[in-house]
């Protein structure tokens, strides 16, 4: 049985206007993301992934359309809504006037836990991404993977249902990328819904459950990872990537087509 | 309905505090810097411009401008340092997905401008007392009057500093905004002379400058200090306050929300 999406996209439009000018970054997503699963979002640069994640994330406004939590409009009650979802962005965004253990004690207190509760939950954390030895530490002087495991950690102070990770990986070296999998992995286990933007195939191949390509700010196709590779008689998802941009490419130079080949989830 | 709002008081205040952290290294420094300025500047009023046939009072008229003056001078820094954050590292993007509205995250934000600079203010009171001593008596400023007008104008500054923010795209444009802008309005804003005396050099333009907002800040304060025969009735002055405190703050959140395009 079908259980019903934790969060669905409704002709989700998003223009940008500069000046004379206007980038349709999203034309009329619609898709429903499932409870208890990764699901990828893929797409070539300036495809409108991180737009569409920033979206969910409230870091940004839709043109039209809306996003539903669990079949209420998030914009009922946004403060509500940013309770149950943690987010990483792009930009790990982390100011250096606070320690590692500031950072996620502070952050503890914005969702709302008492200074113990906090201090407890900062602690769990630190364990669980081994960032003990840099507890004193101020981000800037962290490298690019523990700043990340730090930004993914500050996430998941409040416990949250869902996780936007926007580019978790990008800048890491192979065995940080790894280590990050890992980890993405594990929450996933213990029942965490996971929105992971990425132009890494492997990444999404190797951690998603569900797969959505995006191209020129349209679902081209919603589906598993091993239904994407059987249904194009494909080794990898690189692969079916690229064979599905250059059909896109021929068939639809102004990119206006939308075909969506996969299985709807 | 209370659970809400204690709620967000929770957060507002968690924000308030992890601001402090940062600026606690920061504050006597910064006291010291302007303790130096403001103490050169009123020795040079009340005791060099009366040698040269300025009024004597003159002194303690700029010792109360300064109360004003210190606080948005000081709280430029710290609008330097959001319009960096949010034209580059964006840490306000965090704290724009926590659970409370946005409006509140910017409210928190001008609340944490207006703290910092009453600190510099207050520091300015005390350097205005040591210098001018006798010409200065600290008990004027101990009245309920006082102390709520300093709070509302600290609240319009902070708040004002949310629509200078939004106005400066880079920083290398920060230094045009306040040329162009706040070094003007603060001029004519009735911080170098009363507003009568712009009244009665030019009535159109002081009734012009009763558009200016500072006017309000500055007159009010010289009204608790120096008494009202020089200068625009306190209650007005409040009055204007606290309205141009609630505009700013309507139209710098709805600025800095397009800017960001946060809904």
């Amino acid at each position: 049985m079908a259980t019903s999406p934790l969060i669905s996209c409704r002709q989700v439009v998003k223009t940008y206007r500069s000046n004379k000018k206007s980038v349709h970054a999203l034309r009329s997503v619609s898709l429903d993301i499932p409870q208890g699963c990764v699901f990828a979002l893929l797409g070539a640069n300036g495809a409108g992934k991180t737009t569409l994640s920033s979206i969910i994330a409230t870091l940004a406004k839709p043109t039209s359309g809306d996003i539903l939590y669990k079949g209420v409009s998030i914009y009922h009650d946004l403060a509500d809504y940013r309770r149950h979802i943690g987010i990483c962005p792009q930009t790990t965004g982390l100011g250096d006037s606070l320690t590692i253990e500031q950072h996620l004690f502070y952050q503890g207190l914005y969702y709302g836990l008492s200074q113990e509760a906090s201090t407890n939950r900062t602690n769990e954390l630190i364990k669980q991404f081994t960032l003990e030895q840099y507890r004193a530490s101020k981000p800037s002087e962290l490298s690019g993977g523990y700043r990340q495991r730090l930004v993914i950690a500050r996430s998941l102070v409040h416990n949250p249902e869902l996780l936007i990770l926007d580019e978790p990986t990008v800048g890491l070296d192979p065995h940080a990328r790894r280590n990050l999998w890992d980890v993405i992995r594990d929450l996933r286990s213990k029942g965490m819904s996971i929105i992971l933007t990425t132009h890494y195939l492997d990444e999404a191949q190797e951690l998603a459950d569900h797969v959505c390509i995006i191209d020129k700010g349209q679902v081209k196709t919603i589906a598993t990872p091993k239904e994407l590779m059987s249904l194009h008689n494909k080794q990898n998802l690189e692969e079916v990537f690229v064979e599905l941009m250059n059909s896109s490419c021929d068939a639809s130079p102004s990119g206006t087509t939308n075909t969506t080949k996969g299985t709807n989830v | 309905m209370m659970h809400t709002i204690k709620q967000y008081a929770h957060v507002f205040w968690s924000m308030l505090r992890a601001d402090w952290i940062g600026y606690k290294k920061m504050i006597i420094g910064a006291c010291i810097d302007s303790a130096i300025v403001n103490a050169l500047f009123i020795f040079s009023a009340g005791y060099i411009f009366p040698s040269m046939g300025m009024q004597s009072s003159y002194g303690l008229f700029t010792a109360v401008t300064l109360i004003v003056g210190v606080a948005l001078f000081d709280v430029w820094p710290f609008v330097a340092e959001f319009v960096a954050d949010i034209t580059g590292s964006k840490t306000i993007l965090n704290l724009c997905t926590l659970p409370i509205p946005t409006w509140l995250v910017f409210t928190e934000r001008a609340c944490s401008f207006a703290t910092k600079a009453s600190c510099l203010s207050i520091t300015s009171i005390f350097v205005s007392k040591l210098v001018l001593w006798n010409t200065f008596s600290l008990m004027t400023l101990v009245s309920l009057r006082f102390v709520i007008f300093f709070i509302c104008m600290q609240l319009f500054i902070g708040f004002f500093s949310l629509i200078m923010a939004a106005l400066v795209k880079d920083m290398s444009r920060i230094g045009m905004v306040w040329v162009r802008i706040v070094f003007p309005l603060y001029i004519l804003g009735a911080s170098q002379f009363p507003w009568l005396a712009l009244k009665s050099f030019s009535p159109y333009v002081a009734y012009a400058m009763l558009l200016n907002p500072f006017v309000y800040l500055m007159e009010g304060m010289h009204s608790i200090v120096l008494g009202t025969d020089t200068s625009l009735p306190f209650s007005l002055c409040l009055g204007m306050t606290i309205l141009n405190t609630i505009v700013c703050a309507y139209v710098g959140i709805t600025m800095l929300k397009k800017r960001l395009d946060l809904p």
